[in-house]
């Protein structure tokens, strides 16, 4: 069970001062070459598990097996990022995280000179219950390696602070984006492309087990290469599979951040009744994901939970047009014709979940996603060129931790990152 | 006031009109300066109250405590109603104890136990404990809410859906084990439960079992050593025989033990230990602690019932050694289906949400006034059900989702 002493449940973070030397040797060797992409960089990730994760602290934790032989060789080129604050530079506060508890730096790692994202929370200004919350994301986080699963590079506790670097996603959040760029929804191209990405790291959480539960635009991140990354893992649930793997087990815990996401929550798990939720909530989830990049705007956003608790009850499923009404009917007409296609496969996972395992609804879907396949990343790159990055304006405001406090507090009311949920 | 006000002129030649504070193109007619004047005898007012043009009636009427809405009835308990309920604002399941203050003053004790209960439930956080969320008072209606964790079904009602009256042995290991889970927990927090027996096990929807009723609970002293209690209010059949021969004081957790040993008896066998014709004769059986276990127990469950149902509390088992056990150890085979839980009356067997009803009638309450909703002000609030309803659709609080 968890510690009830917060110094005490995060000194698992810590390296023993043995393995950070050969994680160091390590990393020297590997210098030379840093390799680019967040693929292999994700690898070190496991790595410093291995290096750091006692085995009872997570007895569900997907072991080496479910990662690839690829990723697993590409563990030799690549970036080493230490538990050790002297190795960010902390460069730009840009949002807030963990219901505004913790803040979200854009940082600059020393030795390799890469952009990171280091999150800080402080653990003295919480309850148990948060600790807990912040304890599982980290957990979990590091126990995944996928290249559509938002990296986690390292965290440690630096003075009151718990800090998590992750990689620096340059366009932002797809809730960003449609914000900023594109208010009335992503391209067809665009939006198959993305979801393309997002399916293969939803696969890989199925088959460890894990239910992601809170998939929507604002938790897809994509990187300056055109990487895909799925983020929000702290609202995931492990479903138990007790020794013999049977395909009928449900969940039945009620997320307390329903009504956070509640646009995007399958009925089954709002219903909760006797028969429980499985992987198929994320397909619907991910089908009103779609509708909010092809759109622009999510189905039922404004309305009070209660209507779309009852909506979502009586068995109505939003379409792709359904938000028309909210464009003007020039735009929209030109929208139904082309995106039959995703159209199309929404509906297919909006209403027709009945049953189906996460991988045949890969299949049903890979027709429509035919034509992105393989070259999504510069599909991704080559539309998103418009989108500002990041780590654009943020690059030239260096500044010391003490000056980017109190300048964060302007930037924060300039930039609209306030959706960058972590 | 949320209204329209519908001024038919009777009396007058003047043609019919109606006013709204926010029509301003009424304000030009020369009427509006006798609105004042209600006394004036030549012009008669009818009134009409939004309240009035929109309420009509429904089966199902959306009602509302505080943040919570009703729904359908789960059980009558010896304390009042248990309702389901929905928390508008995070649509959590829940359900909700209603006791009225005039019938709890009727039960022996009833004021003080319903307090303690509260107390004891609000400092307690398990998965095998049920959980209380919120306690609201309504001091008109004389009424309190116990809002807690919604369950399906307890323990009892599913026995008295088979014929044997038991489970099999798979499913009662299982639930055992979930006892034992929660029992630690309660003493490890120094409190007694006293009244441990298959109708006061809860089921949740997913399986799993909750320890509740916490009305005869008691809290030990944290300053003394020992878990001696005085006082013992629970069922008969689920009584020590230290209590059943009147000791003065006795040992609180060896109580609990007792009573979950009865209860295992009871789900594997189908049978009680000890029976009697009165409440004289059954303590007078439990006093004597001589019982039977029925042919077909295996003897691992034999040992258990036998060291967990001592008669002296001394040499009765404790939770570690029952933990310990071979029959608790033992991973039992689940070679037979389990005992479901029985369907409603009404037929429903997946327990679906029973709001969804009342939250229909909220909406065409919310649709019906769309027209008149923009200029409805919510600062003041009739007591009546309808404009309550109406502020709640557009409690500020209450948010609209935005997306995140």
């Amino acid at each position: 069970m968890f510690s009830p002493n917060p110094v005490c449940s995060f000194t698992f973070i810590k390296q023993p001062k043995a393995l950070v030397t050969s994680v160091e040797r390590r990393r020297k060797g590997s210098m030379a070459d840093s390799a680019r992409g967040i693929c292999d960089e994700c690898a070190c990730v496991d790595k410093a598990r291995a290096a750091v994760w006692p085995a009872e602290v997570l007895n569900e934790a997907p072991n080496q097996a479910t990662m690839s032989a690829e990723a697993l060789n590409k563990h030799h080129h690549q970036v080493n990022f230490l538990p050790n604050a002297e190795d960010y530079v902390l460069i730009n506060c840009f949002g807030k995280g963990f219901g505004g508890f913790s803040k979200v730096f854009v940082a600059c790692h020393r030795t390799s000179e890469k952009l990171v994202v280091v999150k800080q929370t402080n653990v003295d200004v919480q309850n148990t219950r948060q600790l807990e919350e912040l304890k599982y994301e980290v957990q979990v986080l590091r126990s995944l390696c996928h290249p559509n699963i938002l990296p986690f590079y390292c965290s440690f506790v630096n003075r009151q602070e718990v800090w998590c670097v992750l990689p620096l996603m340059q366009f932002g959040s797809c809730a960003d984006i449609l914000k900023n760029s594109f208010p009335d929804g992503m391209c067809e191209l665009l939006v198959s492309a993305i979801l393309w990405e997002i399916l293969q790291g939803l696969e890989y959480l199925h088959k460890i087990g894990i239910i992601h539960r809170a998939l929507k635009g604002s938790h897809i991140l994509i990187g300056a290469n055109g990487e895909v990354c799925l983020s929000g893992l702290k609202r995931c649930i492990f479903l138990p599979v007790h020794g013999n793997v049977d395909n009928n087990q449900m969940a039945h815990q009620f997320p307390s951040h329903a009504v956070t996401v509640l646009p995007w929550m399958a009925p089954e798990i709002l219903q909760q009744d006797l028969r429980g939720y499985n992987f198929q909530s994320d397909i619907y989830s991910f089908g009103i994901t779609a509708i909010e990049l092809a759109r622009g705007i999510v189905p039922y956003l404004g309305m009070p939970p209660t209507k779309i608790l009852l909506d979502k009850l009586k068995g109505n499923s939003p379409k792709l047009c359904d938000t028309l009404v909210v464009n003007d009917p020039e735009s929209s007409v030109q929208l139904t014709t082309s995106d039959s296609g995703v159209e199309s496969a929404v509906t297919s996972v909006v209403e027709g979940r009945d049953g189906g395992q996460p991988s045949s609804t890969q299949e049903n879907f890979s027709t429509s996603f035919q034509q992105v396949k393989r070259k999504t990343k510069e599909i991704v790159v080559e539309l998103l060129s418009s989108v500002p990055s990041l780590a654009n304006c943020s690059k030239d405001k260096r500044l010391d931790q003490d000056i980017a406090t109190s300048i964060a507090a302007e930037n924060l009311s300039a930039m609209t990152l306030d959706e960058w949920t972590f | 006031m949320p209204m329209v006000d519908s001024m038919v002129v009777e009396n007058d030649v003047e043609p019919l009109f109606a006013i709204g504070d926010h029509i301003d193109g009424l304000v030009n007619l020369p009427s509006p300066t006798f609105l004042d004047n209600d006394a004036d005898p030549d012009i008669f007012f009818h009134r009409v109250d939004s309240d009035q043009i929109i309420y009509q009636p429904c089966r199902k009427r959306a009602k509302l405590i505080g943040k919570y809405l009703m729904g359908d009835a789960l059980g009558e308990g010896s304390y009042g109603r248990v309702k389901e309920m929905l928390d508008t604002e995070n649509l959590r399941r829940c359900a909700v104890k209603i006791m009225k203050k005039r019938k709890l003053r009727r039960i022996p004790n009833g004021e003080q136990n319903v307090q303690r209960e509260i107390q004891l439930l609000k400092r307690l956080d398990h998965p095998n404990i049920i959980k209380l969320f919120d306690v609201i008072y309504d001091d008109v209606k004389q009424k309190m809410y116990m809002i807690m964790e919604y369950c399906v079904g307890e323990l009892q009602e599913m026995l008295d859906s088979t014929e044997k009256k038991m489970f099999p042995i798979w499913q009662a290991h299982g639930y055992f084990c979930q006892i034992l889970d929660g029992l630690e927990y309660l003493h490890s927090q120094g409190i007694v439960h006293k009244d441990i027996k298959p109708g006061n096990l809860l089921l949740a929807t997913d399986g799993t079992l909750k320890i509740s009723d916490f009305g005869v609970a008691e809290r030990l002293n944290p300053f003394t050593a020992d878990d001696l209690c005085r006082t013992s209010q629970g069922s008969p059949a689920f009584q020590a025989p230290e209590i059943a021969n009147g000791l003065e004081r006795f040992s609180g957790f060896k109580v609990d033990i007792w009573a979950a040993g009865v209860t295992l008896f009871n789900i594997t066998t189908g049978k009680y230990p000890f029976e009697g014709e009165n409440i004289y004769k059954l303590f007078e059986n439990i006093g004597k602690g001589e019982f039977t276990v029925p042919e077909g127990v295996s003897d691992s469950l034999a040992s258990l019932l036998r060291g967990m149902l001592d008669a002296n509390p001394v040499n009765r088992l404790t939770i570690q050694k029952i933990r310990h056990h071979r029959w608790v150890c033992k991973n039992h085979h689940r070679n037979c289906p389990g005992v479901p839980i029985p369907p409603l009356t009404e037929g429903d067997a997946l327990r679906c949400l029973t709001v969804l009803a009342y939250l229909e009638d909220e909406a065409q309450l919310d649709s019906s006034q769309f027209d008149e909703s923009f200029s409805a002000d919510d600062s003041v609030s009739s007591p009546s059900t309808p404009s309550r309803k109406k502020s709640f659709l557009k409690r500020p609080s209450f948010g609209s989702c935005k997306a995140q």
